[in-house]
């Protein structure tokens, strides 16, 4: 009987042995399948894509010593409009898409489907879209390096750069341009427009961010603590447990969780395409514009000779009527249109009708 | 993942809260113990301590498991789990230093990604400790060594269609420094206070609540 108990609690200790054995295997399989195959949170191209410095597909230009990502449609010979896209620090991505179709590819070459978006401009327009420095899938730049006289300056650059184009491959010399700014670049435009009203024919502003500290004062607007409770919010705070802020891949792959819900009453449907989120652009030029208690990009508008013409969607919200009428009222010409059942995206939710505002407004 | 809750709360079910007073917690050496607070959205912990005496080194030694969830998003999807101890390093004439390290995973699931955590923690609490309550300043690590990040199909549709799910590393890490304060009512029931600032590794930006508040009810058996 010993001699069998002996055995059998042999036998039970090689059992415990092999199984202790299977557990270190199964631990170093686990730990050696991270070690090689973990990827770095910082490097462009794993969580966010990469910037037209370092993706050669993407299309860009070269302005005053940096790339910009940077495309355009249509027949050179047309008249030129510049598209500008908001945030500050988002891309044109919504521009050349439109809801309820799949969102096209950030390379040209392989997209399926054209001319979704205000691209259809093409036909009577050449169309340029670009992103700012720091913004979309342009190159990062660090926080605390972008300023609004910078941006001035490379929308001044690529003014010039599509003039000077123009003028080599056609032969026509023109020495203005038709400026196009969604909500942020709306105020950038126009910023631009204070300081060298020569260089702009007309332009098209989508809700833009309030023109002036006067328009910021009267915009509606919930607050951070009334939206704790919201699911979202909880999503966007809670995941700051899982990575810091500390790099730019890092803080534009968080950014974009708050992209269509932080300010709920600019309508955004949830949908909306994004390429990327530029933090320190929208930190840095946010700082630069309207968070400052003087700010006004609307003190030299009298000097601009062209209109304007405002764009809004029928369920935004952030501005009432009078709140509406005082920010088209700061350029000295302005005509005001409205999409209905569209929010602040309506160049994406019904860019058909949009598009149809625009040619009316610039024939 | 459900295998891997089971074994984190039985392990969680040999162990603490934090401070309260490591030092005088010998007579009730077990505390359960439940806390809600901001940090970084409204979270609701619960816990068990319990505490040891190494009388080699004539130290007072505390291990720890607290398994937490935000409110808005309670359940397994939405949880961090921690298991950790704290030990006085000095303590002379009321005044100390103790120091707290912990390991914690954590999950979250948000629209364009689920990310599972892996974090190691340090604390230091200095402070003036009594029998009854204590005060103290209070500076935190935690560096986030690996997370799996796992995309959604919105993120991948609307926003990036070739982001890369897998084990990631360089996720960073966060400061936190702040105040912590407790009583103890009836020799059996902690009440405690913290309220800490939080901040990026590289002294950045936060980007979440300027501040963390969090309140503790314990009770010592």
């Amino acid at each position: 009987m010993s001699i069998l108990k002996i055995k059998e609690s042999n036998k039970k200790t090689t059992n415990k042995c092999m199984n202790m054995k299977k557990i270190i295997i199964a631990f170093g399989v686990l730990f050696g399948t991270y070690a090689c195959n973990k990827m770095d949170m910082d490097e462009p191209g794993n969580l966010v894509p990469k910037t037209v410095d370092l993706d050669a597909q993407l299309p860009a230009i070269s302005i005053n010593g940096t790339m910009l990502h940077a495309e355009t449609f249509g027949d050179i010979n047309n008249p030129i409009i510049l598209f500008v896209p908001g945030g500050p620090g988002t891309d044109y991505c919504a521009f050349i898409n439109r809801q309820n179709t799949q969102k096209q590819s950030r390379y040209p070459n392989k997209r399926e489907l054209h001319n979704l978006g205000l691209n259809q401009l093409q036909d009577e327009y050449y169309c340029v879209f670009f992103e700012p420095r720091g913004a979309g899938l342009s190159p990062r730049f660090d926080k605390g390096t972008l300023t609004i006289e910078q941006y001035h300056d490379d929308l001044d650059a690529i003014i010039d750069y599509y003039l000077t184009k123009k003028f080599n491959e056609t032969g026509t010399l023109d020495s203005k341009v038709h400026l196009a700014g969604h909500s942020f670049g709306g105020l950038y435009v126009t910023s631009f427009i204070n300081q060298f009203p020569e260089k702009v024919q007309d332009v098209i502003l989508f809700e833009p961010t309030p023109l002036s500290k006067e328009v910021f004062d009267v915009l509606i607007q919930t607050s951070v603590f009334a939206m704790l409770d919201e699911e979202w919010m909880n999503e966007y705070l809670y995941s700051l447990d899982h990575l810091s802020y500390d790099d730019h891949c890092r803080a534009d792959y968080h950014r974009i969780l708050g992209f269509s819900n932080s300010f709920p009453e600019l309508e955004y449907p949830e949908d909306v395409p994004l390429w990327r989120y530029g933090v320190s652009a929208n930190i840095d030029l946010a700082n630069e514009t309207f968070l400052r208690d003087d700010y006004d990009v609307t003190s030299n508008l009298n000097q601009f000779e062209g209109r304007a013409l405002f764009i809004k969607g029928g369920n935004t919200s952030a501005l009432d009527e009078d709140g509406w009428n005082l920010q088209i009222s700061h350029y000295p010409v302005y005509e005001s249109a409205t999409i209905p059942n569209t929010g602040h995206y309506m160049l994406w939710e019904n860019p058909d009708l949009t598009v149809n505002i625009i040619r009316d407004f610039l024939q | 993942m459900k295998n891997l809750l089971a074994v984190i709360l039985t392990l969680m079910c040999i162990h603490f809260s934090y401070s309260q007073n490591i030092l005088n917690i010998e007579e009730r050496n077990k505390t359960v113990y439940s806390k809600f607070g901001i940090e970084p959205t409204y979270v609701l912990a619960v816990g068990y301590m319990h505490s040891f005496s190494l009388e080699k080194i004539n130290r007072k030694f505390v291990l720890f498991g607290e398994m937490s969830s935000p409110t808005k998003l309670f359940g397994v999807k939405n949880y961090e789990a921690k298991l950790g101890g704290m030990i006085n390093l000095i303590e002379h004439k009321g005044f100390g230093i103790n120091y707290h390290l912990n390991f914690s995973t954590g999950h979250v699931e948000t629209k364009n990604f689920d990310s599972q955590k892996m974090a190691f923690a340090n604390k230091l609490f200095l402070g003036y400790f009594k029998r009854k309550w204590y005060i103290t300043i209070t500076g935190e690590y935690e560096k986030i060594y690996a997370n799996k990040i796992v995309h959604s199909e919105y993120y991948r549709d609307f926003i990036f269609p070739e982001a890369k799910d897998g084990w990631y590393n360089g996720a960073g890490g966060n400061f936190q420094f702040g105040i912590e304060t407790g009583i103890t009512i009836k020799e059996y029931l902690d009440i405690q206070l913290e309220i800490k600032m939080p901040v990026s590794e590289k002294f950045d930006s936060y980007n979440g609540s300027p501040a963390h508040l969090n309140l503790l009810l314990g009770y010592r058996f």
